[in-house]
């Protein structure tokens, strides 16, 4: 009998033990910062992202560099593509277990909680941030100067199309000045004379390209500093978006909703398929898009041009964080420094960046641009000069970073439900943009 | 300590302790935390605070909620479905329990959607059959009728699924047929002696006989229609404007895209509630329909 009772204390206390040590990771607790710098401390970071087999296949390639850089520092790493990356990502946030490294896009404000701000590590020198400027450190900092990741590249929306077929209908080519009345107007025209869609993605891109129409008017769909508040209190900002959504499905100008269904991703994008004159695009999916396009016919050649804007409005396309690595919150300062040493070697390093090939976005440090761009082919280079033009653009109006919300995920989800009932006639433009409108209001009151 | 696991009781307790434990910490606990958090604002990852029944009122008295479509949705498919899907079950169940060549072998053909039926990959497949330019759309415009956007109408979204439902008949059958089989024949010899054809064998012997079995298969099938949740996020992800937007569905959205697992809670206890109440009302309707050969 008493052996039973021993065996069930060993098994407590392991059990308990298992609680106690889980914030550290099993005996990580007393490795110091200062012995991790000098190679005297061995320690574990974990690190996970999503992305393509090329972006797992080139990351892994430099997490491998590090380590032989750095013996004393073992990486584990995990990737998923996206849709995977966030459950697993929220089954650890739900376990208060996440990587010590994580990928987080413009949905960061839903993750706050589990980031530590980068501020210590860069003032103190262990990220190298002098081959940067300020402007992207800024679009990575949130509300109060915390710096909430360290972008792994930048972007720009853009509108992709084909000019074959603004040629083929006799339509002028877009312009870096377009407006949205201009974008529709060719692309009902495009649908009218060719038979083809004139805009062919809206879908994922929905809650992108809502938040970017109500930006170029001068507003933010999110309140700056007050998580329960929008920054619009009329819907007036959305009604034409809703009514430019239905006219052009209405006219065969765009997809309808069962259309939409079949588009899921960039290989199926109708205008690599040669269905559509215009999709959306982010900068850094470019050139995927193109040699998809170019798989249906060699002779095809996309361009990228911005999206269109509002007359005399501000920027119509933004420089966007495309995603960053953001710290999880440990009190591990071992494991903290290991963390943003890594960070640095991934950011800083010419010799990491020249396997990672910007396939994240536009590196934010000076000498990696200059070194990718000496060696870049033409579809990358054209990629570059496409982020620096739209950040010149952006620069000039003063609207500064996009901001977000930690509901924002649940908002957008609504954004496409109430396009949904406009297309199929279950809603006026009016009344889904008051509707949208209330509705964010009561989703961002939960806060 | 030898006395101890030499005692009847124990060994028993070790067997059945497998599924006790696992019935305590997979269903028990699980649940009674579902419905401490059902109210609370629990947010994944983040700590909840006691709201009392906030999450409850939301679901029935707030306007910016579609929980009460959710529910509509949810009973048009129960509807639509569960009755189309007894009535195929019982009909090959009639047939393949005659005697005839290769009977087992279409037993087990129409067998097998119900197999394969609740996969991803047939979720797929059906999608893409549904879809414009899908095979049958295609059919409907071969035969003249202009090709039907399915996916692409609040209203008509959902009847691509309820066929999906419908074509999975294969565990009622089953079911059906074992009722079939213990009717007696010798009902049926004296029917035929006194000169009843087989439509009346069928409604005065067959169907009150079988009646047990019938309210089994209502129960069973109205339950799991009200739990449908592969289909609708698979092939429309709720769509059109919330057309097939199955409570179930909805219950995920908020506690896993959302992390709304306070509100996703409540919601979950009160699709418990309905189905319940639905059941109860089968249960007791059924003393009027269903006969018992023994009473």
């Amino acid at each position: 009998m008493n052996r039973f009772k021993n065996m069930i204390k060993v098994a407590a206390l392991a059990v308990v033990s298992v609680f106690v040590f889980a914030a550290c990771g099993d005996d990580s607790s007393n490795i110091t910062a200062a012995g991790v710098a000098d190679g005297s401390e061995d320690v574990t970071i974990g690190i996970a992202w999503w992305g393509s087999q090329l972006r797992h296949d080139r990351t892994s390639e430099v997490i491998h560099m590090f380590m032989d850089l750095h013996p004393n520092i073992t990486v584990e790493y995990e990737f998923f593509d996206s849709s995977g990356y966030w459950t697993a990502l929220d089954t650890r946030v739900a376990a208060n277990d996440v990587w010590d490294l994580f990928q987080l896009g413009s949905n960061y404000p839903e993750y706050r909680d589990h980031i530590l701000p980068l501020n210590t590590f860069i003032n103190s020198g262990v990220i190298d941030t002098s081959n940067t400027t300020q402007e992207f450190i800024d679009i990575t900092t949130s509300a109060g100067g915390y710096i909430v990741g360290l972008s792994n590249g930048v972007n720009a929306q853009g509108i992709a199309y084909d000019p074959a077929m603004f040629v083929a209908a006799g339509v002028p080519l877009p312009h870096i000045n377009w407006t949205w009345a201009e974008f529709e107007a060719a692309a009902l025209e495009i649908a009218a004379s060719q038979g083809h869609w004139g805009f062919g993605n809206w879908g994922q891109n929905e809650g992108i390209l809502l938040t970017q129409f109500i930006r170029q008017q001068g507003y933010e769909l999110y309140h700056e500093t007050d998580d329960r508040a929008l920054g619009i209190d009329n819907p007036s900002t959305m009604v034409e978006y809703f009514r430019m959504r239905q006219t052009m499905v209405e006219a065969g100008a765009s997809p309808n909703v069962g259309q939409m269904m079949l588009i899921t991703d960039i290989e199926g994008d109708p205008v690599a398929m040669g269905q559509a004159a215009m999709t959306y695009v982010a900068s850094n999916q470019f050139v995927a898009l193109n040699n998809a396009a170019q798989a249906h016919d060699p002779n095809r050649q996309l361009r990228m041009t911005v999206l269109p804007g509002h007359p005399g409005g501000y920027a119509a396309s933004n420089v966007v964080n495309s995603q960053m690595f953001s710290m999880s919150t440990t009190d591990c300062e071992g494991r903290q420094q290991a963390a943003a040493m890594f960070l640095d070697f991934f950011a800083n390093s010419i010799d990491a960046n020249n396997i990672l090939q910007a396939e994240r976005g536009i590196p934010i440090m000076n000498h990696v641009r200059d070194a990718l761009e000496a060696n870049a082919d033409e579809a990358v280079a054209q990629t570059f000069a496409f982020i620096s033009m739209v950040g010149q653009l952006s620069d000039e109006d003063g609207m500064g970073h996009i901001i977000g919300n930690p509901r924002q995920a649940e908002i957008e989800d609504h954004i496409n439900t109430q396009v949904e009932r406009v297309i199929t006639g279950l809603a006026t433009p009016e009344e889904a943009a008051q509707a949208l409108l209330d509705f964010a209001l009561f989703i961002v009151s939960q806060n | 300590m030898s006395r101890f696991m030499n005692k009847d009781a124990v060994a028993g307790y070790i067997f059945a302790a497998p599924f006790i434990i696992g019935f305590l910490f997979l269903m028990v606990g699980p649940m009674g935390m579902s419905l401490y958090y059902s109210f609370t604002n629990f947010q994944l990852g983040r700590v909840p605070t006691w709201i009392g029944l906030d999450n409850y009122s939301r679901l029935f008295f707030n306007n910016f909620t579609d929980f009460h479509n959710s529910v509509m949705v949810t009973f048009r498919f129960v509807f639509l479905s569960v009755p189309v899907r007894m009535v195929f079950g019982l009909m090959i169940a009639y047939v393949l329990t005659r005697k005839m060549k290769g009977v087992h072998f279409y037993r087990s053909v129409y067998y097998l959607p119900t197999l394969i039926g609740g996969s991803i990959a047939v979720a797929l497949v059906w999608g893409q059959l549904f879809q414009e330019n899908g095979v049958v759309y295609n059919i409907f415009e071969a035969v003249g009728l202009s090709g039907v956007a399915w996916f692409d109408s609040v209203s008509l979204a959902i009847y691509p699924l309820v066929l999906m439902n419908v074509w999975q008949f294969g565990a009622a059958m089953i079911i059906f047929a074992a009722g079939l089989k213990d009717i007696p024949e010798s009902y049926y010899e004296a029917a035929e002696i006194d000169g009843a054809n087989k439509w009346q064998a069928f409604f005065k012997i067959t169907l009150p006989c079988l009646s047990p079995i019938i309210l089994y298969n209502l129960v069973m099938q109205t339950i799991s229609a009200f739990m449908t949740f592969t289909q609708a996020f698979v092939i429309t992800n709720g769509g059109p404007a919330g057309g097939t937007n199955f409570v179930a569905l909805y219950i995920y959205q908020h506690a896993f895209v959302w992390r709304n697992m306070g509100y996703a809670s409540a919601m979950s206890w009160i699709l418990l509630l309905i189905i319940a109440v639905s059941t109860a009302i089968i249960l007791l309707t059924s003393k009027r329909w269903t006969f018992y050969a023994n009473e």
